[in-house]
């Protein structure tokens, strides 16, 4: 059971958020009352929820965003490249 | 007379050149008929020299097409040509004409061929491409397109070049180079890098030119991945070129790749396809990954009840749980105790399906839980040992098994007993596999992989010892001998795990099985032989006598033989009630036996001696029960006159071992009785 799926939550919503979620789930009907009860339970329980965080959610060390510096190249395009004929065979 | 003679010749010529024609040979034929005809206007002459035309051109035009086709097969096409062109002039056949045409291109295409190898020969790339391609009408197709691709890639016509080489069936060395340069040039460098792997020879410059192309692909790798690229696309490029690369930069892209094509994929739930990732042999395990293997692991055995990697994985990562928020130490206790509990009942399930291999993930879950709770409690609040936090088997992945043992080692004290730390141990030493398979219960296999070589540490020592001695309590237990060679093991054994033996000694008093109690006698003998201890030998004392018992009982001994043996458990153990009511027994059955043996040979008296010496009162009572039944009265009728000879005696007999016995006084009632029949 991932009752972050079933309220359409995230692991930073504060207690107040989950109550809301959990009512707009209720409204959507997506899933059974006894569901959403049991989901918005969970992540009002700060051990369960912590469990539910560990189980629903990874964490990556470094993010694309991070990543800017571009390498070092010797040439800058293709057309740097010169044809060698080192493979050439005899005519 | 003249015109009689004259008339003679020409009917003579004409017979031989009638002869001549008849045998094919047309031109002799032909000149008969000339001088018939000049000599004698005769009809039939014209026509028959007419006819000698037309088959002496026929065989003309013949033997022009064999010449023709002996120059074409030397490829002397400009001679064949002019063979097949007379022998057309001859039979006009449209055949020949087709093949006058064939000839024709190809003596044009010879030439492009020639031409082709001037222009490349001149620089003109574009030009002898063309004629190349022209030229591969009469040459080889693959031949002429190499050259083709070849001669287009050294015109900068690299989309063209690509194209036909895109066609052929194989490259050559200077096809492969021409290939993969045209490529980089498309800026299609992974392909470029791909072609350029057929490539035996490595001179310097390509060397360099590839360095460059792989500098050029891993720029286009940061620039696509800046611009949130597909990572499924871009992850496999920047492994490759990992592999094939020295660069170190570029573990930083492939972490990247692989952690955001991750992060994809974990949105996904395709996470069959992040393990997949996460084997990757190179990768270098550290606690994101652990981390991640754990929870992919985790959703894996939910979904399609694969428990293997969760079991492996699972313990370490909770473990060593890190929290976003600051919390107290008993809230983080209690968060692992629901991850481990949700594990344990995924684990279990699975488990309770019957598959062996899954029963065994149980146990070696259970195991490992154990040990990291133990070693949780000895590490206590000590952060600076957290790292340590793993099960044996990561702990060998990681290469910290050592550090482990050196831990237990230093913190021995903590432990309640010894023994507690050394069985810890272990299972991070170098005997772990062999300990995990004992758990598993596959003594063979655990036996196997116990190493020959003498134990590095005093852990590895307690494995190897246990599993030598879980083994020969396995062969014990399956109604094998004890192997010999175990036999010095299980002393030690006792020694370093004095626990064990009380283990072991409940153990055996738990068989009755006549085969497992000999294995178990011949190995305890042979044990108390070489250490002899009270407990052991009482242990002895009591499978002895009970294996004896057993023996006796099924008569497959004499109660001679099981008699010596219970005397000889009762000198291992003095208070052995077995071996002391089991020789009161066999000694009651030798009496009887020799009692009915005496009263079988009529000797009375000697039979009353023993009863009435016999401290068993068992042996008396099959005295009289012998006596009352043969002073029955049917039986007494047998001896008529020596009836009451035989009651006296009989009476006296048993009044020797018992006078007040009720058998006596019926003996005493029935000769009262005779004597009164008498009066």
């Amino acid at each position: 059971m991932n009752p972050y799926k079933i309220l359409g939550a995230n692991p930073n919503m504060t207690q107040r958020d989950i109550l809301q979620a959990a009512a707009l789930a209720m409204r959507t009907k997506l899933y059974s009352a006894q569901e959403i009860a049991i989901a918005q339970k969970e992540l009002m329980n700060p051990i369960t929820k912590a469990s539910h965080d560990f189980i629903h959610f990874i964490e990556v060390p470094i993010s694309c965003d991070e990543f800017l510096e571009r390498p070092y190249c010797e040439i800058s395009s293709p057309t740097d490249l010169k044809r060698l004929s080192c493979f050439d065979k005899k005519i | 007379m003249f015109m009689k003679n004259s008339t003679q010749d020409i009917e003579s010529i004409l017979a031989t050149a009638e002869k001549f024609f008849n045998k094919g040979n047309y031109q002799q034929a032909k000149k008969q008929f000339e001088l018939a005809g000049k000599t004698s206007d005769l009809k039939g002459v014209k026509e028959k020299i007419l006819v000698c035309d037309q088959e002496l051109q026929s065989i003309r035009a013949k033997d022009l097409l064999k010449r023709a086709r002996k120059h074409a097969g030397k490829e002397h096409s400009q001679k064949a040509l002019q063979c097949f062109e007379k022998a057309y002039q001859i039979t006009r056949e449209d055949w020949i004409r087709e093949k006058i045409e064939e000839l024709q291109a190809g003596v044009a295409n010879q030439d492009a061929y020639a031409s082709a190898q001037k222009a490349e020969m001149s620089g003109e790339f574009l030009q002898a491409a063309k004629l190349y391609e022209q030229a591969s009408a009469v040459h080889s197709l693959q031949d002429m397109f190499l050259r083709k691709a070849c001669c287009l890639a050294k015109a900068e016509n690299y989309e063209e070049a690509i194209e036909v080489y895109q066609q052929l069936d194989t490259l050559d060395c200077e096809a492969s180079y021409y290939y993969g340069f045209s490529l980089a040039k498309m800026g299609r460098y992974y392909e470029c890098l791909q072609a350029w792997e057929r490539l035996n020879s490595q001179p310097t410059d390509f060397i360099v030119q590839k360095k460059n192309v792989q500098s050029l692909l891993t720029v286009d790798l940061y620039d696509r991945l800046k611009r949130n690229e597909d990572f499924a696309e871009i992850y496999p490029i920047a492994k490759y070129l990992q592999d094939t690369t020295t660069d170190q930069n570029l573990a930083d892209l492939v972490d990247v790749c692989r952690y955001a094509l991750i992060q994809k994929l974990w949105v996904n739930e395709q996470y069959e396809a992040i393990q997949t990732l996460l084997n990757d042999a190179s990768l270098e395990i550290n606690k994101t990954i652990i981390d991640l293997y754990a929870k992919t692991s985790f959703k894996l055995a939910e979904t399609s009840g694969n428990i293997v990697g969760l079991s492996l994985y699972w313990l370490n990562a909770v473990f060593n749980l890190e929290p976003e928020k600051p919390i107290t130490r008993e809230a983080k206790d209690k968060i692992r105790q629901k991850l481990l509990c949700q594990a344990e009942a995924l684990i279990s399930k699975v488990a309770s399906s019957g598959k062996e291999s899954e029963k065994n993930e149980l146990i070696i879950w259970s195991l490992e839980k154990a040990l990291l709770n133990d070693l949780y409690s000895l590490f206590a609040d000590q952060e600076s040992f957290a790292h340590l936090l793993l099960t044996p088997r990561l702990a060998r992945k990681q290469n910290k098994s050592d550090e482990i043992l050196q831990f237990i080692q230093d913190h021995q004290q903590d432990f309640s007993e010894k023994e507690a730390s050394l069985k810890m141990g272990s299972y991070y030493s170098l005997s772990m596999q062999s300990l995990y398979h004992l758990e598993q219960a596959a003594y063979e296999k655990s036996i196997a992989c116990l190493t020959n070589e003498n134990a590095r540490n005093e852990f590895e020592e307690y494995g190897m010892q246990r599993v030598n001695f879980v083994y020969g309590q396995y062969c014990l237990e399956s109604g094998k001998s004890w192997p010999k060679k175990l036999i010095n093991t299980a002393i030690s054994w006792f020694e370093l795990s004095p626990s064990e033996e009380s283990t072991f000694i409940n153990k055996a008093l738990g068989i009755f099985d006549e085969e497992k109690l000999l294995h178990y006698e011949e190995f305890l003998t042979a044990f108390h032989k070489r250490r002899s201890s009270a407990s052991i030998g009482k242990l002895l004392s009591t499978i002895m006598s009970r294996r004896v018992m057993i023996l006796h009982n099924s008569e497959t001994i004499s109660p001679k033989i099981a008699q010596a043996i219970l005397k000889k458990a009762l000198q291992l153990d003095p208070d052995n009630e077995l071996a002391h009511s089991g020789l009161k027994f066999n000694e009651i059955v030798l009496k009887t036996q020799e009692i009915d043996t005496l009263f079988n040979r009529c000797k009375f008296n000697k039979a009353s001696k023993i009863a009435s010496q016999s401290e068993h009162q068992e042996v008396r009572d099959h005295f009289f029960q012998f006596i009352d039944a043969i002073t029955d009265e049917d039986h007494l009728d047998r001896f008529g006159e020596e009836r009451n000879l035989f009651l006296k005696e009989c009476y006296e007999c048993t009044v020797t071992v018992d006078p007040y016995h009720p058998v006596a006084e019926k003996i005493s009632d029935l000769l009262e009785g005779s004597y009164e029949t008498i009066r």
